[in-house]
């Protein structure tokens, strides 16, 4: 494996981190320069394990490249969550506006993991620390102030007439 | 966002006839081999409250999906991370050609380091009387045979 390559796979992933990186701290600029600060932390703080892995052969590419994704994604989480608390008071219009923005920290992050990427709630526990039953309770809050978004007798009929899988 | 929030609560959208009606979401985020997904499901046959219940809760949870920001990098984000991230790797070192430059000039040192000590040793007390004592019999082998 090569470090170009896992140079690379960082790069590709910025779609993916912005996302993320934007829904936790939602300002253009700072959810970029967020995920700079990430990359720059995941290689200080894997640097031995990337230089080994520069050196050896591809056979555990795969793994590695999975491994760094959610490691970054983790510490957007962790960065994002201190930012987030110093930019709480200018963020606050986004957040007045309601709706998604308008949920709590880990309502929305945890929310948005689970709907919006690939990760499984053993994934999503690693990467906010928290045991299943905090991210499942988080989950749970979060799907029932986001359900509250919608009209409650909206699905009535379907519901009545069993058409539901 | 509370009362919103109390509103649906109070709404009746989990009927308190089932004292497992509140646990029917799990069934939306837990793994099919979790044993709380195994009892809810197993539960959910058998209590038309709670299928009810969670028939509305998935319904809604799907719709209220769009309500998920799906967000867009600005092109000029992307490039200017992509090209802090090629900054990154260069300014530690992490490139290959780097890390290899590094290994081959760590490589001379220790070559270098070696010569010297060889050297230094080839300098030393110990080998100097060594150089004394062949050279005395050197002379006494040239002198007796
Ligand atoms: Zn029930």
């Amino acid at each position: 494996m090569k470090t170009e390559e896992l140079q690379k796979y960082i790069q590709n992933l910025s779609p993916e981190l912005y996302s993320f990186a934007y829904v936790l701290v939602p300002d253009d600029l700072q959810a970029s320069q967020l995920m700079i600060d990430c990359v720059q932390s995941f290689l200080i703080q894997k640097k031995v394990l990337i230089e080994k892995m520069g050196l050896t052969k591809n056979r555990i590419l795969k793994n590695l490249l999975d491994e760094t994704k959610i490691n970054i994604v983790k510490i957007i989480y962790e960065l994002s969550r201190k930012r987030y608390q110093q930019l709480k008071i200018s963020l606050a219009e986004v957040e007045g506006n309601g709706g998604f923005f308008s949920l709590d920290f880990d309502e929305k992050a945890i929310l948005f993991l689970k709907e919006k990427t690939q990760f499984e709630i053993e994934q999503i526990e690693f990467i906010t620390s928290m045991s299943k039953t905090e991210v499942l309770a988080y989950l749970y809050s979060a799907r029932i102030k986001m359900t509250s978004l919608m009209p409650n007798n909206l699905f009535q009929n379907e519901i009545e007439s069993g058409g539901i899988a | 966002m509370d009362r919103p929030i109390q509103e649906f609560n109070k709404s009746n959208f989990f009927s308190n006839n089932c004292i497992h009606t509140k646990q029917v979401y799990s069934l939306l985020d837990v793994s099919p081999k979790d044993e709380l997904y195994k009892r809810m499901s197993k539960h959910i046959e058998t209590c038309s409250t709670c299928q009810t219940a969670f028939k509305t809760f998935q319904l809604k949870s799907e719709a209220s999906r769009v309500y998920i920001p799906k967000v867009l990098m600005d092109r000029d984000l992307r490039q200017s991370f992509e090209r802090e991230v090629g900054e990154l790797f260069k300014v530690m070192d992490l490139n290959e050609r780097e890390i290899l430059k590094r290994n081959v000039k760590k490589s001379f040192i220790f070559i270098d380091k070696m010569g010297i000590e060889f050297i230094q040793n080839l300098l030393s007390k110990t080998m100097l009387k060594t150089y004394f004592f062949a050279l005395a019999i050197f002379i006494c082998l040239k002198l007796f045979l």
